[in-house]
C-alpha cells in the first residue's frame, strides 16, 4: 500500500461533523487518505474538530491551512457563498480539491476555478457525485438504447425545509450549534444547495441544458433557529423549466414544503413516447436512487406493456461498505474516495466541475429568468465521463 | 374525452350527489349535439341517472347512421344531422355540447342564439377571443351556461377545498397538476382522433383543462404563466377503430411544460401532452407548509392521499357519485338542471373557462417568446356552491 493522501478539509460545519469526518477517521479511509489538518471561521470548533477526529493541526481559515500545513487535496465543506474563494485559494496553492454543491454561485466563478484548475494542473471534483451510483449509468442506458423512445419530459423534485431544522443544530456544545443563517443569504438557498440534485442527475441521464425559464419567491420571509431571526434573502420557493439539447422539457421543483404522493425526494420521472422511467425509491442518506421502474411500450399500440423493476443497494458503491452504509451522507464520502483513487491513478475524477459548471449556469440563469421574466440561453456544456 | 379508469371494486356507499327538488315538475328537455365517442362513453349510458328529472328529445350527429342508432338506442324522438335545423325545430331547453373542440365556438353560440341553455364540453373555445364571444352572447340571450370539465364537482376536489378551507394543509406554497393520457387514440375508441391533434385542440385544450380547472377553482386566478412546448410526434396513425389505417397530421405542439404563478408565494407546475404513456403521479397534488394532499381528477371512485405534519399519508375514501369509475360528467349535467330549475349562475362558469383558455393562449404566446406573461382574465372565487346558497 502506497502512502496515504494528506488532505486538509475547510468548513467543520454540520456537513463535516455528521459525515465528512466520521467517514474519512474509518480505517479504510485512512489507508489512502489521511486528514492532517481542518479549519473552520470558529476557532474553538476547528480545534475541537481536530482534537475529536484526531486530526493533528487546525486553522481558522483555508489560507492559514495552506500557508502551514502540508496537503495534497483540500475538501471544500463550507457555506456556499465561500466555496469559489475557499476552493481557489487551494487551487493557487498548487491542490487538488474537492468543493460541495453547488460548486459556485456564478458562472463566471465556475470558469475562474476550472481556467486556474486547468492551469495549475491540479484535479477538481465536484459534488455530487451522481455518476459514482450505479443507477444513473443504467438510467442513462435506458435513455440512450431509446426503452423510452424519444424523451418529452424530465419531472425532478426536491422539497425541503431548510438546514435551521437539522436536529445537530440543536445541540449545545461548539460542534453542534453551528448557525445555520448562511443557508438564507443571497446566492444560496434551496437552489443551489438541494434542486442542485435534482439538475444534476436530469443532466447526468439527460445530458446538457440549452434554455431555462424558472419562477420563484419567497414563502418565508423570516426563519427561526434557537433564539435567532433570520431573515432570509433567498427564493426558498422555486420551480426551474428546462429544454434539454435533446428537446426533452424539464421541470425542476424546488419547494418548501411537504412530500409527494408521486416522486420521492430527489426522485425523477422520464416520459418518453415509448415508455416511462419513474424513480421509486430514493436512499435518504445520501440521494442515491435505488429503485426505480420502467414501463416500455411502442407508441401507439395496443401490445401490454413490459415493466422492468431496477434495485440497488446502497453497498452498491464499492466506497460504501461496512460502516460507512450507517453513517450519514454516505454519497459526500465516494465523491471525496474518487477524487483520492483519481489523483492516486492520475485520471480525470468522475464527478466533473464540467458538469458542476453547467448546473451552476442552469440556477444562476434561472434565477435571472424568475427576475426577468425572460427565458435565459445556456452558454456552458459537458459531456459525461 | 378520456379513457375509462379502471374500475376499483371497493363497494361503499353510493350517496347520488344529486340532490334535485322532490317536487314533481316537468322534465327538462335536453338534445344532444355530437355523437361521437365521450357521447356514447360517458354521457349517454349515465344519462338515466336523471332521468326523473330531464329527458333526451332530440339528437345531432354528423353521420347519419350514427344518430340514427343512438336514437334507436337511447329512445330518443327525434335525430338530425345538422344542429341548425335540430336548434330550429326542437322544443328542446337546453344542448348538451358534445362536438369535436374546433366546433365548440360556432355551435354554442348558435345554440344560445336559439335561445337554448347549453352545456359546453371543453373547452368552451380555443382562444380567449371566441371565449368572449360565447361569454357576451350568454349575458345578452340570459341563458345558463355550464362549461365544463365539471372537475369542480368531484368528490375529490371538493374534500381538497375543504382541507384548504380549514388550512390543514397550513400555506400552499406549490402544486403540481398532470394532464396527460387521455388523448386518444386509445383501445377502442369509437371516433376520427383527428380533431385533438388539429389546429384549435392538442394536449393543453384537453386534458390540460383538468388540472387547470381543479388547480385555479381550488387557488383561484392565476396571475403570471411561463411555458415551454414542443412537438414529439409530427403524424401517427391509428390503430383501430374506425378511423384505424388514418394517418393523423400533429399540427399542435403535444407537449406542455406551464409554470404558473398564483402570487401569495404558490407557484404551480402543470404539465400537458400526448406523450406520457403512464405515471404513478396524480393528476393533482397541493404542497404547504403543513401538508400535502394528492388526487385524481379522473375518476371519482378513487380515494384521495393526505400528508399531514407528524403523521404519515393517509388514504381517505370518499362518498361515491352515481358513477361506477372515470369521470363524472353527469354531475356537470345535474348542475345544468339545478341552474335552469333555479335560475341561478352556474358554477363551472363562463368566466373560470375563460380564464383557463386564457392560461393556456398565453402559455403558447410565453412559449414562443420565452417570456413569463401576465394574465388579464380573472373569476369569481369558488366559496360557495349554488346548492349551498
Amino acid at each position: 500500500m502506497s502512502t496515504p493522501l494528506k488532505a486538509g478539509l475547510v468548513g467543520c460545519g454540520s456537513l463535516s461533523q455528521r459525515g465528512v469526518l466520521p467517514h474519512l477517521s474509518l480505517p479504510d479511509a485512512r489507508e489512502r487518505v489521511r486528514l492532517v489538518a481542518v479549519a473552520d471561521a470558529v476557532e474553538e470548533r476547528a480545534r475541537q474538530s481536530a482534537e475529536r477526529f484526531g486530526v493533528p493541526a487546525a486553522f481558522t481559515s483555508v489560507e492559514a491551512m495552506l500557508a502551514e500545513a502540508d496537503v495534497d487535496l483540500v475538501l471544500v465543506i463550507t457555506p456556499i457563498g465561500r466555496h469559489f474563494a475557499d476552493a481557489m485559494a487551494a487551487i493557487q496553492a498548487g491542490k487538488h480539491v474537492y468543493v460541495q454543491k453547488a460548486m459556485t454561485t456564478t458562472l463566471a466563478e465556475a470558469d475562474d476555478l476550472l481556467a486556474a484548475r486547468d492551469r495549475l494542473g491540479v484535479k477538481l471534483a465536484a459534488a455530487p457525485g451522481y455518476e459514482l451510483f450505479p443507477t444513473t449509468e443504467r438510467m442513462r442506458q435506458i435513455v440512450g438504447d431509446q426503452l423510452l423512445g424519444r424523451v418529452a419530459i424530465a419531472y425532478t423534485y426536491t422539497m425541503g425545509f431548510g438546514h435551521e431544522h437539522e436536529a445537530i443544530r440543536g445541540g449545545t456544545s461548539v460542534l453542534e450549534a453551528i448557525d445555520p443563517s448562511w443557508y438564507y443569504r443571497a446566492g444560496a438557498g434551496p437552489l443551489p444547495d438541494v434542486t442542485v440534485y435534482a439538475l444534476q442527475l436530469a443532466t447526468s441521464v439527460l445530458g446538457p441544458v440549452r434554455r431555462v425559464t424558472a419562477l420563484a419567491n419567497k414563502v418565508l420571509p423570516e426563519r427561526t433557529w434557537r433564539d435567532q431571526t433570520i431573515s432570509v434573502e433567498t427564493e426558498d420557493n422555486s420551480l426551474v423549466m428546462m429544454e434539454f439539447a435533446s428537446g426533452t422539457l424539464g421541470v425542476a421543483v424546488g419547494s418548501d414544503c411537504r412530500g409527494s404522493m408521486s416522486i420521492p425526494w430527489g426522485g425523477m420521472g422520464l416520459y418518453g413516447t415509448a415508455g416511462v422511467l419513474e424513480i421509486t425509491y430514493v436512499d435518504h442518506n445520501s440521494g442515491y436512487p435505488l429503485n426505480f421502474r420502467v414501463q416500455s411500450q411502442a407508441w401507439n399500440t395496443k401490445e401490454g406493456r413490459a415493466l422492468h423493476e431496477y434495485t440497488a443497494a446502497l453497498s452498491d458503491q464499492p466506497y460504501l461498505q461496512g460502516e460507512h452504509l450507517s453513517i450519514e451522507e454516505p454519497h459526500v464520502y465516494a465523491d471525496i474516495m474518487e477524487l483520492v483513487d483519481a489523483i492516486r491513478d492520475d485520471r480525470p475524477p468522475r464527478a466533473t466541475g464540467e458538469q458542476a459548471r453547467h448546473v451552476v449556469e442552469i440556477i444562476e440563469r434561472a434565477r435571472i429568468a424568475a427576475q426577468t421574466g425572460q427565458a435565459q440561453e445556456l452558454t456552458s456544456t459537458f459531456t459525461v465521463i | 374525452m378520456l379513457p375509462q379508469a379502471e374500475s376499483s371494486s371497493d363497494a361503499g356507499d353510493r350517496v347520488s350527489p344529486i340532490h334535485l327538488s322532490q317536487e314533481v315538475m316537468e322534465k327538462i328537455k335536453l338534445a344532444l349535439l355530437g355523437c361521437g365517442d365521450v357521447a356514447q362513453r360517458d354521457y349517454l349510458p349515465e344519462l338515466y341517472r336523471l332521468s326523473d328529472q330531464v329527458e333526451l328529445v332530440a339528437v345531432c350527429g354528423r353521420g347519419q347512421e350514427r344518430a340514427r342508432a343512438v336514437a334507436a338506442e337511447y329512445g330518443v324522438p327525434a335525430w338530425y344531422t345538422d344542429y341548425e335545423r335540430m336548434l330550429a325545430e326542437s322544443d328542446a331547453d337546453a344542448v348538451i355540447n358534445l362536438t369535436p373542440i374546433q366546433l365548440h365556438t360556432q355551435t354554442t353560440l348558435a345554440a344560445l342564439q336559439a335561445g337554448k341553455h347549453v352545456y359546453t364540453e371543453k373547452p368552451v373555445a380555443s382562444s380567449v377571443a371566441d371565449a368572449r364571444r360565447i361569454a357576451i352572447e350568454r349575458a345578452q340571450v340570459d341563458r345558463v351556461l355550464v362549461c365544463a370539465p365539471c372537475v369542480m364537482l368531484f368528490p375529490q376536489v371538493r374534500y381538497a377545498q375543504t382541507l384548504l378551507a380549514e388550512r390543514a394543509l397550513g400555506t400552499i406554497t406549490a402544486a403540481r397538476g398532470y394532464g396527460h393520457g387521455g388523448v386518444p387514440p386509445w383501445g377502442g375508441y369509437m371516433s376520427d382522433p383527428s380533431p385533438f391533434f388539429a389546429t384549435g385542440g392538442g394536449p393543453a385544450f384537453d386534458m390540460g383543462v383538468y388540472p387547470l380547472h381543479a388547480l385555479t377553482g381550488l387557488l383561484g386566478p392565476a396571475q403570471r404563466v411561463t411555458a415551454m412546448t414542443s412537438r414529439i410526434q409530427q403524424q401517427f396513425t391509428v390503430a383501430d377503430g374506425p378511423a384505424a389505417g388514418k394517418s393523423v397530421p400533429v399540427e399542435v405542439d403535444d407537449n406542455w411544460q406551464l409554470l404558473l404563478d398564483f402570487e401569495d408565494g404558490r407557484l404551480a407546475t402543470v404539465m400537458a401532452n400526448n406523450c406520457v404513456r403512464d405515471s404513478r403521479a396524480p393528476q393533482l397534488e397541493l404542497f404547504g407548509l403543513g401538508g400535502t394532499i394528492a388526487l385524481n381528477l379522473l375518476d371519482v371512485s378513487a380515494p384521495v392521499d393526505v400528508l399531514r405534519m407528524g403523521a404519515g399519508w393517509e388514504r381517505i375514501a370518499l362518498p361515491r357519485t352515481g358513477r361506477e369509475a372515470g369521470p363524472d360528467h353527469l354531475l356537470g349535467i345535474a348542475h345544468l338542471v339545478d341552474c335552469i330549475r333555479h335560475q341561478r349562475q352556474p358554477v363551472l362558469s363562463i368566466e373560470h373557462a375563460l380564464h383557463v383558455v386564457d392560461i393556456i393562449e398565453t402559455a403558447a404566446l410565453s412559449a414562443a417568446s420565452g417570456q413569463t406573461l401576465r394574465l388579464e382574465t380573472t373569476f369569481g372565487a369558488y366559496g360557495q356552491r349554488s346548492e349551498d346558497r
